[in-house]
């Protein structure tokens, strides 16, 4: 089960040197580091990731999209589900480097990249595949996008990438909209997200609210 | 006649009226000795110089989430929409603007790459900061320049996937600040953007930190905005008190 993330030397070595860096490097960037490390980003997290256990789903290769800097999730999605490899699709060119620094020791392994792309507009036909190679192939069987409220309904992806019928998709949104205007996609309720998304199979469906008072909503199926 | 030059401003719906093309036109002629095509695309062509703007966008606009709302700007990006538009450079000004000096200075930069605004009084940190948040663009298009064909690339891209744009953006600075502009360097954006002293901001200010006063005259800049369409409190900048002896 997932109750809480491996919080291992590693891993502390790795975020307090992205805070550090960013600091150095990046200063503009803390105030919204900081807002991805509050409670409610890791219960979010952790129930998805308890989701995908219950499921016995491991993935082999999972795309992140707008992954932001998938300190958590991919912690999760690594160490305690059990994903091999980790790529975060992420427009924001310091949430792209910044990702890079709180998950280097995966980086390391050779079980995380970050790539700059906005998903909604190039489809992932063409991205690097794992051996280097430019592929129309489907790469990743597991695609997890936990900010579905920040962009176009995931109909979209699944219509520019037709080679990724097969993989699982697990996605997250919410209702919430105050002092929220990056919430352009907003929903009201699970059904909605899997209608957005143009689900067949539902294998889960649910609904938190976190401490934050945010309704979230967790949908997981093909 | 026939002259490279070709200056245009867009007009639609009811906030401006043909007044504030006749004072940007007379703005023009008092600020330009060159000979120059003028248009203004309109969705209500009355004069000799206002070309019919197109539609074709129309159904990707929703009225009540108001997203995209200047789309009509981004149709003059393909100068071909229409046979009546001549010229090879063109100069897009907004309605609301104050023109201080000759304007030929915006002919005479070097086109390797077309232009647009940066608005200095941006805390360019802050354009980083919420860039992932689709917010505080440092871009302003309220002055473009361009050589013919140069910015049919962003007509094509906004042609190509329209619904998601208007879906996504709240305005077209927004837009063009995710996909033709670097806020992290420069150097590789799509778009160049005028130096500093060239244009500044009524409501804004000039330049972050050090020249942010407000509602100042500025003669010796270029241009002034007042960027009055996107205020929730409308004011006509032709009653603004202090500038009435510009006019």
């Amino acid at each position: 089960m997932v109750d809480f993330i491996k919080y291992t030397p590693q891993t502390a070595n790795n975020w307090s040197r992205a805070y550090a860096e960013t600091q150095k490097e990046r200063p503009w960037a803390l105030p919204r580091m900081i807002e991805s490390m509050n409670s409610s980003q890791v219960e979010g997290k952790v129930w998805l990731g308890k989701e995908l256990i219950k499921l016995q789903v491991v993935p082999e290769h999972v795309a992140l999209l707008g992954g932001w800097y998938a300190h958590y999730m991919t912690s999760i999605l690594i160490d305690n589900v059990g994903a091999k490899f980790v790529t975060n699709f992420e427009i924001d060119h310091d949430a792209h480097y910044i990702s890079f620094k709180y998950n280097r020791r995966y980086k390391e392994k050779e079980q995380y990249r970050s790539m700059r792309r906005d998903i909604m507009l190039k489809s992932l036909k063409g991205v690097l595949n794992l051996e280097g190679e430019k592929t129309d192939e489907q790469t990743y069987d597991v695609v997890v996008n936990t900010s579905c409220e920040h962009m176009y309904p995931m109909w979209k992806f699944r219509e520019i990438n037709p080679q990724l019928q097969d993989s699982l998709l697990v996605l997250q949104s919410t209702n919430y909209t105050r002092n929220c205007p990056d919430h352009i996609n907003p929903v009201e309720s699970e059904e909605e997200l899997i209608d957005q998304a143009r689900l067949l199979e539902v294998w889960y469906s649910g609904k938190k609210i976190l401490e934050n008072k945010m309704t979230r909503f967790l949908v997981i199926g093909k | 006649m026939h002259t490279p030059y070709t200056i245009l401003c867009v007009k639609w719906g009811k906030k401006y009226d043909a007044d504030y093309v006749l004072n940007l036109k007379s703005q023009i002629d008092k600020n330009f000795d060159l000979p120059y095509n003028f248009y203004c695309l309109t969705d209500n062509p009355e004069t000799e110089y206002d070309i019919q703007l197109p539609t074709y966008w129309d159904d990707c606009y929703d009225p009540e989430r108001n997203f995209f709302w200047a789309y009509r700007k981004c149709y003059m990006f393909n100068e071909n929409f229409s046979l009546k538009m001549d010229g090879g450079y063109f100069l897009y000004l907004d309605l609301d603007i104050l023109i201080h000096q000759n304007i030929e200075y915006f002919f005479k930069l070097d086109m390797n790459k077309p232009y647009i605004v940066r608005g200095w009084w941006n805390d360019i940190d802050n354009c980083r900061r919420n860039f992932g948040q689709v917010k505080s663009t440092p871009l302003n298009s309220s002055v473009i320049r361009w050589n013919r064909s140069q910015l049919r690339g962003i007509w094509d891209h906004i042609d190509g996937h329209k619904e998601v744009i208007f879906f996504t953006y709240k305005t077209i600075d927004n837009y063009l600040n995710h996909h033709f502009y670097n806020v992290w360097d420069e150097k590789v954006s799509f778009f160049n953007t005028y130096p500093k002293g060239d244009i500044y901001s009524w409501y804004k200010g000039n330049i972050f930190p050090e020249d942010m006063a407000l509602k100042k005259i500025r003669s010796d800049h270029k241009i002034c905005l007042f960027n009055n369409s996107t205020k929730d409190t409308y004011e006509d900048m032709f009653e603004i008190e202090e500038l009435r002896k510009v006019w």
